[in-house]
């Protein structure tokens, strides 16, 4: 396919050895849809099955920065796509800064983020019936919006950059 | 190559472009080029896709090459994106720089068929257009 489109000169047979050299080819988008209804199929409630999304998703992020090359740049590639994420969910710049080894780790700076601008539009969201008026509440809510909103950044992310088979 | 194609595809096939770019601007038809004609393409382009992407092109060549880049050597232009990249610019902003400076050099320096160079790595627009502007 790809002789058909550069033609039959030098940069072909070049070509065959870069896709070799990086690990390609790649999964296509089916791949994510599966690990959505692997992820939600087996946790106990919606925190837990997020949960468990977020951490198949982060470690293929982290599969994504082992390249030293490119690491900085797909790092800063995926913040990009999280602050779009997070302005559109929550009208907040909620981006993050260091992507650690621990998904826990990543999850708790996130949602301590996002529980404070929950609690900065706490009257917005009790409103819209989105949130009880008690700590236990917009706690709970704000750790699944974090969740969902890294689970969508990656997912995003990583369906744009492409992940290796 | 169409906007569903996934960066890192399109990153390995700009990387593998560079060695026979690299040896094509070592010869005589290197001379030949327009690099002032080349960089007002790829600004063009990239600005089609992030309005900030001229301003992070022109400021990559200031501060590595101490100059602007319609003022480098055509040897040095493959090497614009690759600064881009180590200096942590967004991955995308850095395969669309590739993507378009990559496939225009290929194409003046006749190693792509010119029917074709449009399609090499693009986002599926046309660049007869960006020649246009």
């Amino acid at each position: 396919m790809l002789g058909t489109v550069l033609g039959n000169g030098v940069l072909t047979e070049n070509l065959g050895v870069g896709m070799h050299e990086h690990g390609l080819p790649l999964v296509n988008r089916r791949f994510f849809e599966e690990l959505r209804e692997e992820s939600f199929s087996s946790g106990r409630d919606t925190e837990h099955r997020l949960q468990i999304w977020v951490s198949k998703l982060y470690s293929l992020v982290l599969d994504a920065l082992k390249d030293p090359r490119t690491k900085s740049s797909i790092e800063r590639f995926i913040q990009k796509t999280c602050r779009e994420i997070s302005m559109a969910t929550l009208e907040a710049d909620i981006v993050p800064e260091k992507f650690p080894l621990s998904v826990d780790e990543l999850i708790e700076v996130i949602t301590k983020a996002v529980h404070k601008v929950v609690k900065e539009k706490v009257e917005e969201y009790v409103n819209k019936g989105l949130v009880e008026p008690t700590a236990d509440s917009i706690a709970k809510f704000a750790k699944i919006k974090a969740l969902e909103i890294l689970g969508t950044c990656f997912e995003s992310s990583l369906i744009k950059l492409g992940v290796v088979a | 190559m169409d906007s569903e194609q996934p960066l890192r595809l399109r990153y390995s096939i700009a990387m593998s472009m560079l060695p026979p770019l690299s040896a094509a601007l070592n010869t005589e038809a290197a001379e030949d080029i327009d690099v002032d004609r080349l960089i007002h393409i790829v600004e063009q382009y990239i600005s089609v896709y992030d309005l900030d992407g001229p301003k992070i092109l022109e400021e990559t060549c200031r501060k590595h090459f101490n100059k602007s880049c319609s003022e480098l050597p055509p040897q040095e232009l493959p090497n614009i994106p690759l600064k881009m990249l180590s200096d942590g610019v967004s991955f995308d902003i850095v395969v669309e720089t590739m993507a378009i400076l990559y496939s225009t050099l290929a194409y003046m320096l006749n190693i792509v068929a010119p029917e074709e160079y449009g399609k090499l790595l693009t986002r599926g627009v046309s660049i007869e257009d960006i020649h246009q502007t």
